[in-house]
């Protein structure tokens, strides 16, 4: 869907992008990763000319950007920045209908598409009437996304969207926007300095470094063969348990044997008894959060519990710390 | 401990009704002079009209009674005074409004009774100094009723005078009677100051527009635009009317049909091209400020979405600068109307000729028939273009009364 | 090295005050030069109605200058730190709020409102200069006395400064670009405004011009209103190198004991 060739873009002196190459295949999502200064945003802002390149060539959907005009190319692709940039003389409503008004759609389809995509990024209908400066980080970057939704583009660029969140709230959107970039098929390229970010969206990454890719592959290859001392580094030491991360529980569930049974008691009885009681995580969890519980339990079983806190299984360390090449189960 | 309440009084309102009392209490109220030239005798409510004087001063000590509020003990104050209830400011509004007609009342009947005796009556320092005394009431309690109804009691303050001017309730008063013997000539300076103040504003803002945009594209055009303008407003006004006068008066004889087209060393052409450089600055200044404002990332936001350039100015940034470019507008225009007085020097017209008339004859009425208006129009261009700035800004200022009420 | 490098920048920030200095003085003793300069321009347009002595305006006009504005900073300064402490502090608003509704009144107006309300002459304008020309100063006083940063004063007090030395060492100190740029908003309107002074029988720079315009002479509106206009200029020119100069720094020198 978007095929950067052979592309050079310097300032100054300084080659922000050099002689970089990238094939994204339609529906694929994208991660640029590095550290600040490698050329990913550069990179991102080639594809809809908010920069020209200095040689080499961009297609998207088939086409050569540079024989679009830009402002048409940019209508078919979403753009979401940190800051956002929402305006702030428009209601929620009129900043989402940007991008069809340009493209001269009928009021009432107009009207539809917004109260679609407030659905879609999971506000109430009448945030429509808001303002932007009443929305707080997290309702304004989910107000940015649908803007940018909002004529259906087949690409979606994006700059460290959800960088200026609080914690909490960025992890939730990252999870929401992958699963919503899963159902919608939309081509994303993504740009992101969070390791932890790249994991939790998935898809392909790119590791950059001076302009340059460094390594491109599954998050796995990244851990299993690093292409440099330069991407471990950058990964860091605790890349393998945040790649734990990215696997649910329920994939590794067992069901429980004859010796954790006997710890399956709840906690109250046990203490009374004075059993071990095995720690509990919830079915939605994944294999750090796991680890994470036995650490703190301290015990090699965890206890899958549903929603109401019936068990449902158990899982152990081996079950839950070891991943082969294909990111499957091996440790029997 | 000591824990008995104790009653505070509102330092802001009774600076404002102290203020009235002392004014009509203590100054003149009224001058009274047998003839235009002569200088008067000074006119004190106490000593011909007290039961006025009592009536007004009943009025102010009641709004300050009504002003008292509850506050904690001495050992636990309220860190905000208990805020006046609805009832009370509505009341404190009432009186005073009732302050302020009876103040012109009063004033136009004492006129009257000389003036039926063959003298000339004018306001007297009791009268200005008790205006804003009855200002900060109004004001006090126009500002905490709200928007609505706080316009509505500067709305009946308004209609009261103008009705009283308009029954004749003022007739008497020096300056009034300066009006009626030249009321053609007064509108007719009126419409000319008008004139002048609007269209040199006018010419500033489409000029200034166009000095913005240069001024825009590049940094030493910048530079060297705002520091002619800079040094422009630095020039006293009287003093750049009278550099004009040589170069304009030699180019009209250079070219006679510039001076056919009205271009000359005098009249009102100095004066608009004066005030014209005079509002450059403010205008040029508050443009370029408001286009500047526009957030970096909503401008890429913009271009983002497909916006052309074109787009990008008339749907983004000129919306957005428009309450600061209102805002050097209101500058301008209030300058303007100020300066126009000095139109009257040369020729120009205005209300300053009926200002200068008045000083060169020693007739402070003629003054201040002059004076007046001019100060009441700059006021009113003032808060008026105010007004529509922070209307228009509404939605996009960080602060303000609209935030609470657009979330509620 | 480093000090000669200081002094050439205090030197050309100085540069364009010396330079109106001059110019000032030239016109006010050899007002001859640019009557001959201009004299091909000049035929019939000049009769020389007003042949009063430059230096000595000068002299009215500065002094009405120095008065009110010296005057006006006392005033202004003065209510404004009254107003921005202590129990003062109520009053704030009410005095902001008063403030802009006079600075909208304009200068020419006032000049004029003073005749019938004070008087007519020198002192009564000086009074209307020096009430006008307090309102600038004591708004910028009162904005700036409350912009300090809160963080600010807490450290100020958590590092044991007492009432008084937060206010002279942190909070006056940081609101003096504020305060200078009052007065130089001040400065700028007074000396317009005793132009005009003349036509309320005021003296200064302003009679030549007044009368020049009265009699269409324009060599004597030109001895008013060159050298008004260089004072003007050079008066904001000395404002702004003082602003540059770093009054807040002389000030710390002055009051801290090293």
């Amino acid at each position: 869907m978007i095929s950067i060739r052979n592309v050079t873009k310097s300032f100054g002196t300084a080659k922000a992008v050099d002689d970089l190459s990238l094939e994204i295949g339609q529906g694929e999502l994208c991660v640029l990763l590095g550290p600040s200064g490698c050329g990913k945003s550069t990179t991102l802002r080639l594809v809809n000319r908010l920069l020209e390149p200095d040689s080499g060539s961009v297609l998207v959907g088939g086409e050569n950007t540079s024989f679009l005009p830009p402002h048409e190319l940019r209508r078919r692709i979403g753009y979401v920045i940190q800051s956002i940039g929402l305006f702030p003389h428009l209601s929620v409503h009129d900043n989402i209908a940007t991008v069809p008004r340009l493209l001269g759609w009928p009021r009432a389809r107009i009207g539809e598409r917004v109260a679609e995509l407030l659905a879609l990024v999971g506000l109430p209908d009448y945030f429509a009437k808001r303002w932007p400066r009443q929305l707080s980080g997290g309702e304004a970057q989910r107000v940015g996304v649908a803007r940018a939704l909002a004529a259906d583009p087949p690409v979606l660029l994006m700059d460290e969207p959800f960088g200026a969140l609080d914690p909490l709230t960025r992890v939730r959107l990252q999870v929401e926007f992958a699963a919503l970039q899963k159902r919608l098929g939309t081509t994303v390229l993504f740009v992101t300095h969070d390791v932890g970010e790249a994991l939790r969206l998935g898809g392909t990454m790119v590791l950059m470094r001076g302009g340059q890719i460094e390594q491109l592959g599954r998050p796995e290859d990244f851990a299993h063969q690093p292409a440099s001392a330069f991407v471990s580094e950058f990964l860091g030491p605790e890349y393998g348990l945040e790649l734990l991360g990215r696997y649910p529980v329920m994939e590794r569930l067992r069901p429980l044997s004859a010796l954790s049974s006997r710890g399956a008691v709840d906690s109250a009885s046990a203490a009374q008894s004075g059993e071990l009681s095995l720690p509990r995580i919830a079915s939605t969890a994944n294999l750090k959060e796991a680890l994470s519980a036995m650490v703190a339990g301290g015990n090699l079983v965890a206890l899958v519990c549903d929603d109401s806190g019936a068990v449902l299984g158990e899982i152990s360390f081996e079950d839950a710390a070891c991943l082969d090449k294909e990111g499957e189960q091996r440790c029997v | 401990m000591k824990l008995s309440a104790r009653w505070q009084l509102d330092p802001v309102l009774s600076t404002g009704v102290l203020l009235t009392i002392l004014a009509v209490s203590a100054f003149p109220l009224l001058s009274l002079r047998p003839n235009r030239m002569l200088s008067g005798r000074a006119v004190y409510l106490a000593v011909e009209a007290l039961p006025w004087l009592l009536t007004m001063l009943a009025i102010a000590g009641a709004v300050l009674f009504l002003s008292r509020r509850r506050t904690g003990s001495a050992y636990f104050p309220a860190p905000v005074a208990v805020r006046p209830g609805h009832a009370q400011l509505i009341w404190q509004a009432g009186a005073g409004l009732l302050l302020l007609y009876g103040l012109f009342a009063v004033a136009g009947g004492l006129a009257a009774i000389q003036v039926a005796e063959g003298g000339r009556a004018s306001l007297g320092s009791g009268f200005w100094l008790a205006l804003p005394g009855i200002y900060v009431i109004l004001h006090d309690a126009a500002g905490r009723l709200g928007r609505r109804r706080g316009f509505l009691v500067w709305l009946l303050a308004a209609a009261g005078l103008v009705l009283m001017l308009a029954g004749g309730g003022l007739s008497s008063l020096s300056v009034l009677i300066e009006f009626s013997n030249r009321r053609d000539s007064f509108i007719a300076s009126l419409a000319e100051h008008l004139f002048l103040a609007g269209f040199s504003t006018l010419l500033a803002f489409v000029t200034g527009f166009v000095l913005a945009l240069l001024a825009r594209a590049g940094t030493w055009l910048e530079r060297i635009i705002f520091a002619v303008m800079n040094t422009a407003q630095t020039i006293p006004t009287l003093s750049l009317l009278g550099l004009l006068i040589l170069p304009l008066s030699l180019l009209a004889e250079r070219y006679p049909a510039l001076a056919a087209a009205g271009l000359r060393g005098i009249g009102p052409t100095p004066a608009i091209i004066a005030l014209f450089l005079y509002a450059l600055l403010p205008i040029a200044g508050n443009i370029l400020a408001g286009l500047r404002s526009v957030d970096a990332s909503v401008r890429e936001a913009a271009a983002a979405m497909g916006m052309t350039a074109t787009q990008i100015f008339l749907r983004v940034e000129l919306p957005l600068a428009l309450p600061l470019i209102v805002g050097g507008v209101r500058t301008a225009l209030t300058q303007s109307i100020g300066n126009a007085i000095l139109a009257g020097l040369i020729g120009g017209g205005g209300l300053g000729a009926l200002i200068f008339l008045g000083l060169a004859q020693a007739a402070p009425d003629l003054v201040l028939l002059g004076a007046l208006p001019v100060a009441a129009l700059a006021l009113a261009a003032d808060r008026l273009l105010g007004l529509l700035a922070r209307y228009l800004g509404r939605r996009t200022a960080d602060s303000g009364v609209y935030q609470g009420a657009a979330i509620a | 090295m480093r000090l000669k490098a200081v002094a050439g920048l205090s030197g050309c920030r100085w540069f364009s005050s010396v330079l109106l200095a001059g110019l000032f003085i030239l016109l006010l003793y050899r007002f001859d030069l640019i009557e001959s300069a201009l004299s091909p321009w000049l035929r019939g347009r000049s009769n020389l109605v007003n042949r009063a002595s430059l230096p000595q305006l000068a002299l009215q006009h500065i002094f009405m200058v120095g008065l009110s504005s010296g005057l006006s900073l006392v005033l202004g300064l003065g209510a404004g730190i009254a107003v921005s402490s202590g129990r003062g502090r109520q009053l704030r608003s009410l005095i902001l709020d008063l403030v802009s509704v006079a600075e909208t009144l304009p200068s020419a107006a006032v000049i004029a409102l003073a005749v019938p309300l004070i008087g007519y002459g020198y002192w009564p304008t000086v009074l209307a200069l020096v009430l006008y020309g307090t309102l600038p100063i004591l708004r910028n006083t009162l904005i700036g006395l409350d912009q300090t940063d809160p963080a600010l004063l807490e450290a100020a007090v958590g590092m044991g400064m007492k009432t008084l030395q937060v206010f002279f060492r942190v909070r006056l100190p940081l609101a003096f670009p504020a305060i200078i740029s009052g007065f130089r908003t001040s400065l700028i309107i007074n000396t317009s405004a005793a132009t005009l002074g003349a036509a309320v029988g005021a003296g200064g720079f302003g009679v030549p011009i007044v009368s020049g315009l009265r009699a269409m002479d324009t060599i004597t509106i030109l001895r008013g209103a060159l050298p008004v206009t260089v004072l003007a200029l050079l008066l904001d020119s000395v404002v702004v190198s003082l602003q540059q100069a770093g009054v807040r720094r002389l000030w710390i020198s002055a009051t801290t004991r090293t």
